[in-house]
């Protein structure tokens, strides 16, 4: 209804709705008053023009970005960003279909998962980011969203909640090899959003909720592989996907060529969590 | 948790099948090696090329260490 429209940079033209929000509730058929709303004012957050943020531009950096809302596995397909039904980074399922509620989707942690369309080769060296928000604080050997070259093992990755010892550990590497970090989650939790972000070609950090956790001097490193990112595992340069998640995904991004300041980071963070909370399913 | 055991010729004839709309089969290998596809995908298979499925012998799901 709303994929080539006149008129669409006026939100007025929309009864108040962003334009981008209302082209996005129009493809995945949201009708539901609550989530057009909290859809709605994501995006104006987003483009720093909500009540949650009105200093940054997040939605120019995103290259792609899913809001996993609307209550079926078709609906949580769509793109945020520049939404369509023939987006490039519509998502594509494959394993068992996911479970979809209002809390958002879930894979069977056998061989669901979702393919973001997204080559890991368009992923900056020097700049990028990537974010997931899942529900659940229970530590699996699982990667929630990534890519990993099976040839070096050097990954962009989140796997958040692995089990090392008695720690529960981040693992994961962006542009380096899979590596652990250094914090223990157990007693703070491991739920919520988790960023990956790189702003320079030799250090990546990790962040939860909007704070800092995990720091790593590592140098990125070139791959030409077009292999795509995967949500609820881990794509194999090789082939194949593995360490299925079992978490409930209600968001997730990815940024190819742009990061976050640690500022922004707390405030991208409270623009999600805004979102999360207007659907009742914040953690 | 029950799933399908499949040879490896099976394995190849599903690999980037949709039997659902916008869903793929996804064979994987357990920890022991074996091919397998999940109860979903073998109960949610309407194409006749693929009734095969139905007859897929079922074993205990054994997760592949990582």
């Amino acid at each position: 209804m709303f994929g080539n429209y006149i008129g669409a940079s006026n939100p007025r033209f929309f009864g108040g709705l962003d334009a981008d929000a209302a082209a996005f509730i129009a493809v995945a058929g949201i009708t539901d008053a609550t989530q057009k709303t909290a859809i709605d004012n994501l995006y104006k957050d987003l483009k720093g023009q909500g009540a949650n943020n009105s200093s940054y531009d997040f939605y120019t950096r995103l290259t792609a970005f899913w809001l996993f809302v609307g209550g079926t596995s078709t609906s949580c397909s769509f793109n945020g960003k520049t939404p369509s039904s023939g987006n490039t980074y519509n998502l594509t399922y494959s394993g068992a279909a996911p479970t979809v509620n209002a809390n958002g989707i879930k894979f069977n942690g056998i061989n669901g998962y979702a393919d973001t369309k997204v080559p890991q080769n368009l992923i900056s060296n020097s700049a990028n980011g990537l974010s997931v928000y899942f529900r659940e604080n229970v530590a699996n050997n699982e990667i929630q969203i990534g890519y990993l070259d099976t040839s070096t093992y050097k990954a962009t990755e989140i796997g958040m909640g692995y089990t090392s010892g008695a720690n529960t550990k981040f693992f994961g590497g962006n542009k380096y090899d899979e590596n652990f970090g250094a914090t223990n989650y157990q007693s703070v939790g491991i739920n919520g959003l988790i960023r990956l972000n790189r702003t320079t070609s030799n250090n990546y950090k990790v962040y939860r909720n909007g704070s800092q956790t995990e720091s790593f001097n590592y140098l990125s490193y070139n791959n030409t592989d077009t292999s795509t990112l995967v949500i609820g595992g881990v794509k194999k340069s090789s082939g194949g996907v593995q360490a299925f998640s079992i978490k409930t995904f209600c968001y997730a991004d990815i940024m190819t060529s742009n990061s976050l300041s640690a500022a922004e980071e707390l405030v991208y963070y409270n623009c999600i969590q805004a979102f999360q909370t207007a659907l009742s399913r914040n953690v | 948790m029950k799933v399908h055991k499949l040879t490896a010729t099976q394995k190849n004839k599903l690999i980037g099948i949709e039997y659902i709309p916008n869903c793929t089969y996804n064979p994987v290998q357990d920890d022991n090696g074996i091919w397998i596809i999940t109860s979903e995908e073998v109960e949610q298979t309407t194409d006749e090329k693929f009734a095969w499925v139905k007859d897929l012998p079922q074993i205990e799901y054994v997760k592949p260490k990582f």
